[in-house]
């Protein structure tokens, strides 16, 4: 395997380097305390100039997200890191929560020095119970060095950092539905305008941003806007996290630079397939995300633009590879009961809707299939997403749907027609 | 408001004027755009749940919901396009694969959002052949509603309302996606004065009046503009009776900014089953050795004008503050022509100085509408000063011959009324002019028959000086008469 | 004004027509005597002519399978009626899944006119326009048919089952 540029995983390897006397040693913290002797317009132009762009999903340039926010010194202003992880096929934040926390925390100091925020959470999911320790743990031994809490580093600037446990819902993870859960009510995303940079968690200005986002800016800021630049390819620079999942050989999670191919991430560093399988198509950006067909994922570059112009998105960077023998009216019954099981509720296109597309889909690997039925999908997903809704959960819910049924049309027919999966040997059950 | 905050933008080609930062929905559905909305409510915040209300403004790619834009000087509006019809059609769709077809059995068939969107912007096959997802029907809620979880689009105005307006946060939409359900926790009662606002924001059927609850299909009602009689306040109400049956069926707030805003109290919205013939002096009575026998109205008039001639000047009246400032200019203006000066009031002071409301948001210590109104025509003719103390006073005394009485419409506005008037068996002639068949009584020799506040025109005016007009409606009880008839 | 008056032979012609209808009369009196099979006058009562059966008789009330009433008391039938003959009222029923039942239903049948738009506008087949048509009777009170009668009376022989499930 090549050695590719790391950033973040850059001190992965060291041993107990979520110990904060390990991470101090191989420099941790200094990039903190470089900040704050900064002016927070310096930092935020810095990784303004860097172009990181959120690696929650979106792909919003972070800088300018931090510009956003009102510079009136009066107002409380909140940093919350999204750690809310649930996107299948994604787990990138839990290893950098896990083992780096301290770079995490790094990274929120100086975000929030750049916003000049003095109270910033991170909002994990529930079930991610040793990321939760590891940040405690570690947010504690920052207050007993000084580094959290009232004058850090002997500045004037005064941080606390809180761990907040979410209940595990999909929904949490996009950003008003944080702060709608961060403020105990239920997790609805809220209506934009206001959006959270002027009127977020409490109607405050606010900043989400994810684990991998944050945990980029020390490295940032420590080698400077140009060197993150040449990583990774003009609008998407810098590296990225990539989740490899499904019957490969080497599946886990790579710290790649952006535009890397996606047919080598799978057959070089993933190893190819396991034995006797062959590549049918692959999810690049988490379940959300339009399914490549295996020609497609060929000629796809793992970048924002190099997703968008086949279609489809980086998305969270989780690339699920399907085989030969998966039958995709299976795998679609189960992404759409996630969304459908997922979905908050609140706006009806989306409640409705993704219930409606699992029951169809239902319906037809159940040989109740009717020959509409592939239209009605297809009209169904083209109708909940585009701005329909309040967030962006009806499209994340319509686009497998929509490419599942497009892509792979005949299966589908098949199907509703036969009445029978020309897979079904493969089938696990079996 | 100053010019300047006065912007003026254009919806379909047209030239409209709003005042700056208003709700972009608020003025289309004032000035009549047809654009159908579910969640909005002008009394409430914007939730943008429901996704009807999409228009399209020039310069932005993607159609957005009207309810969460501001209108903006110059921005250009299209309520009307392909794209739109195709969006709204859809939606519509969402919103009903779920919902039962009800319709019959439904109490807000005919005035539903449902029903009348479906007609305009409907999909008229439905493609939904699946199983639709079963909730709980024909759950108490409280005292005065009942929810119907299944029939609920989940627009979420009663929980907004119940978080907004009487702040006691009592309604919850629980669960998630499609499973999604509103209720209180534990089925546990609403306990608050304001629950039927939530029936009546509901734009589907899923909230429906307890009271209401299949007494009558909604397009058989006459609505007429009045005012509660309920109390000082004076809300803004519409009364919904049905003339050919000669029955009010209810009362639902009426919007006025200055007054009540979009809402009514529980206490209020009850006051209807006072008027209704039921609980009505139905027939003029007069009394007959120890019983007050029914009568026809040549006997009664015969028998009051008799008593009125007798007496002279020394009759006595005793008002109660429930009647229309026109009636009461009529009473004074009749009786002082006469040269009776023993007009009494039953206005109490110490009640209309506490002008504080005692409930969560309207309700006021008053129970009467009109004291305010009686008091001015009183100060007209210089009688102010006589008050119950004072007609309680010459009571005692005992030289009261004839009596006449105009007992409060309502009951429940005065529980004590009967009280106050300890010793008047003592009076000789003790005649009742009134509607609540709760003093039909045999304190009085003749009983006759008034009109209740739906059956006339007039003035209320309540706790802050607002003169509110009344409507009238069809007549309720036939045998009762205006007080101008009884009285010239 | 001057009104010429007709002919005075004209006065006579009238005889023509007599004589020719009387002259049909006794051509079909004599043809009916003879051939007495033909004869397209009914024996009515004896005999009952048969009727279509779209024909709009006195209304039925259809039960449910388990013999209740089929009505949902929805009151569009009350709603579409011309002549104001019907009259409902609803009540709560025990049972959630049904909610709403009528305990009364009366139809005037001397305001009814008989157009059957009641059974147009039904949305659940719960009214029909049946075959009777003998209803005279000696009191007015009788024609106003309570639920009962509407429902299952004797002619009715145990009632009429409605199309609809549930």
């Amino acid at each position: 395997m090549k050695d590719f540029p790391k950033v973040l995983f850059e001190r992965l390897e060291i041993p107990n380097i979520h110990k904060i006397s390990v991470f101090q040693e191989h420099g941790g913290y200094q990039m903190a305390k470089r900040a704050l002797q900064m002016a927070p317009e310096e930092v935020t132009k810095i990784v303004t100039d860097s172009g990181l762009r959120g690696r929650g999903g979106a792909g919003f340039p972070t800088g300018m997200k931090w510009s956003f926010v009102p510079k009136d010194a009066s107002k409380i202003k909140y940093l919350l890191c999204n750690g809310d992880e649930s996107e299948p096929g994604t787990f990138k934040d839990r290893i950098l929560m896990e083992k780096m926390p301290h770079l995490l925390l790094e990274g929120m100091i100086i975000a929030a020095h750049a916003i000049d925020c003095h109270r910033a959470y991170i909002y994990i999911r529930g079930e991610f119970t040793e990321s939760i320790a590891a940040l405690e743990k570690a947010i504690e031994d920052c207050h007993t060095e000084n580094i959290l809490g009232k004058n850090i580093f002997g500045t004037k600037f005064n941080l606390e950092i809180h761990v907040f446990k979410g209940a595990g819902a999909y929904i949490c993870g996009e950003e008003t539905g944080l702060i709608s859960s961060l403020e105990g009510t239920k997790g609805w995303p809220k209506v934009k305008p206001p959006f959270p940079a002027i009127a977020g968690f409490n109607r405050l200005p606010s900043i989400v941003n994810n684990v991998e986002t944050l945990a980029a800016v020390p490295w940032i800021l420590k080698n400077g806007a140009q060197a993150y630049r040449k990583f990774g390819t003009e609008k998407s620079p810098g590296t990225k996290l990539f989740c490899l999942s499904g019957p490969v050989k080497n599946p886990g999670t790579y710290e790649l630079p952006c535009g890397f191919p996606l047919k080598d991430l799978i057959f070089d560093i993933g190893g190819g397939l396991l034995d006797d399988l062959n590549l049918k198509a692959v999810i690049p950006g988490g379940a959300s995300a339009k399914i490549l067909t295996a020609e497609e994922a060929l000629k796809t570059t793992l970048c924002y633009e190099g997703c968008q112009t086949m279609g489809t998105m980086l998305g969270s960077g989780g690339v699920i590879v399907i085989p030969h023998t998966q039958c995709m009216v299976d795998l679609l019954h189960v992404v759409s009961y996630f969304f459908k099981d997922e979905s908050c509720g609140q706006c009806t296109p989306c409640r409705e809707g993704t219930g409606w597309m699992h029951k169809i889909v239902d319906s037809i690997l159940h040989q109740r299939g009717r020959p509409e039925d592939v239209q009605l999908l297809l009209d169904i997903s083209e109708n909940i997403q585009g701005g329909r809704t309040i967030c962006a959960l009806a499209d994340a819910a319509a686009w497998p749907v929509e490419s599942y049924v497009k892509k792979f049309k005949q299966e589908f027919v098949d199907h509703i027609e036969k009445k029978a999966c020309n897979l079904y040997k493969y089938s696990a059950s079996l | 408001m100053s010019e300047k905050n006065i912007v003026q933008f254009e919806v379909d080609g047209k030239e409209v004027q709003a005042p700056k930062g208003e709700n972009l929905l608020k003025v289309l559905i004032d000035q009549k755009f047809k654009v159908p909305y579910y969640c909005y409510h002008p009394g409430l915040s914007v939730a943008g749940a429901c996704r009807m209300c999409f228009v399209e403004q020039e310069g932005v790619p993607r159609p957005m919901i009207s309810c969460n834009m501001q209108v903006q000087e110059g921005m250009k509006i299209k309520t009307e396009s392909e794209n739109l019809k195709n969006i709204r059609k859809w939606n519509l769709a969402f919103h009903l694969i779920n919902h039962p077809l009800d319709c019959p059995i439904c109490d807000q068939a005919g005035e539903c959002g449902l029903q009348d969107f479906y007609m305009e912007h409907g999909q008229y096959n439905s493609q939904m052949q699946e199983q639709k997802v079963l909730k709980r029907k024909v759950v108490s809620i409280g005292d005065h509603v009942m929810l119907d979880s299944e029939r609920c689009i989940l627009c979420s105005r009663c929980v907004r309302f119940f978080d907004e307006v009487p702040k006691t946060s009592e309604m919850a939409i629980f669960n998630r996606g499609d499973r999604s359900e509103i209720g209180t926790f534990l089925d546990r009662p609403l306990k608050n004065n304001y629950t039927l606002n939530s029936v009546n924001i509901c734009p589907v059927g899923a909230l429906t009046s307890k009271d209401f609850r299949f007494k009558k299909r909604v397009w058989f009602l006459k609505k007429l503009n009045s005012i509660c009689p309920g109390c000082s306040t004076g809300c803004n109400i519409e009364v919904h009776e049905d003339p050919r049956e000669k029955q009010v069926f209810r009362m639902l707030p009426r919007y006025n900014e200055n007054v009540n805003g979009h809402w009514m109290c529980d206490y209020g919205a009850m006051r209807y089953e006072k008027i209704n013939p039921k609980n009505r002096i139905l027939t003029p009575k007069l009394k007959q050795g120890h019983e007050l026998v029914p009568t026809d109205w040549d006997n009664a008039q015969k028998y009051f004008d008799d008593a009125m001639e007798k007496v002279g000047k020394d009759l006595y009246v005793l008002i109660t503050p429930q009647y229309t400032v026109e009636e009461f200019e009529h009473i004074y203006a009749t009786f002082t022509q006469k040269g009776i000066q023993n007009i009494f009031h039953t206005v109490d002071e110490k009640n209309i100085k506490d002008t504080k409301v005692i409930d969560e948001l309207l309700m006021r210590n008053d129970k009467n509408p009109n004291s305010k109104g009686l008091l001015k025509v009183s100060a007209a003719h210089g009688l102010e000063k006589q008050n119950l103390a004072a007609f309680q006073k010459e009571l005692e005394t005992q030289k009261i011959k004839t009596l006449v009485v105009f007992s409060p419409a309502d009951p429940d506005s005065d529980p004590e009324f009967m009280n106050s008037l300890k010793g008047i068996e003592a009076v000789e002639t003790k005649i009742q002019l009134g509607t609540a068949a709760q003093y039909e009584t045999l304190d009085f020799d003749c009983i006759l028959p008034t009109l209740s506040f739906v059956e006339k025109a007039g003035t209320f005016i309540n706790f802050n000086d607002v003169e509110q007009k009344i409507e009238a409606g069809a007549k309720l009880v036939e045998d009762a008469k205006a007080i101008s008839e009884i009285l010239c | 004004m001057l009104i010429p008056r007709p002919p005075a032979y004209r006065k006579w012609l009238y005889l023509r027509g007599f004589y020719w209808g009387f002259y049909t009369t006794l051509k079909h009196f004599t043809l009916n005597l003879l051939h007495l099979r033909k004869i397209p006058t009914i024996q009515y009562p004896e005999k009952r002519r048969e009727r279509s059966p779209r024909f709009k008789g006195k209304h039925i009330l259809t039960k449910k399978l388990d013999g209740s009433i089929r009505c949902t008391s929805c009151y569009l039938c009350q709603t579409a009626c011309p002549a104001d003959c019907i009259k409902i009222t609803a009540s709560e029923h025990e049972d959630p899944t049904v909610e709403k039942f009528p305990i009364s239903f009366q139809i005037d049948l001397l305001r009814c006119v008989m157009c059957g738009y009641c059974e147009e506008a039904c949305p659940v087949d719960a009214i029909r326009m049946g075959q009777e048509y003998e209803w005279a009777d000696f009191s007015e009170s009788n024609y106003i048919m309570d639920i009962d009668h509407l429902a299952s009376r004797p002619s009715l022989k145990g009632g009429v089952i409605s199309k609809l499930p549930t």
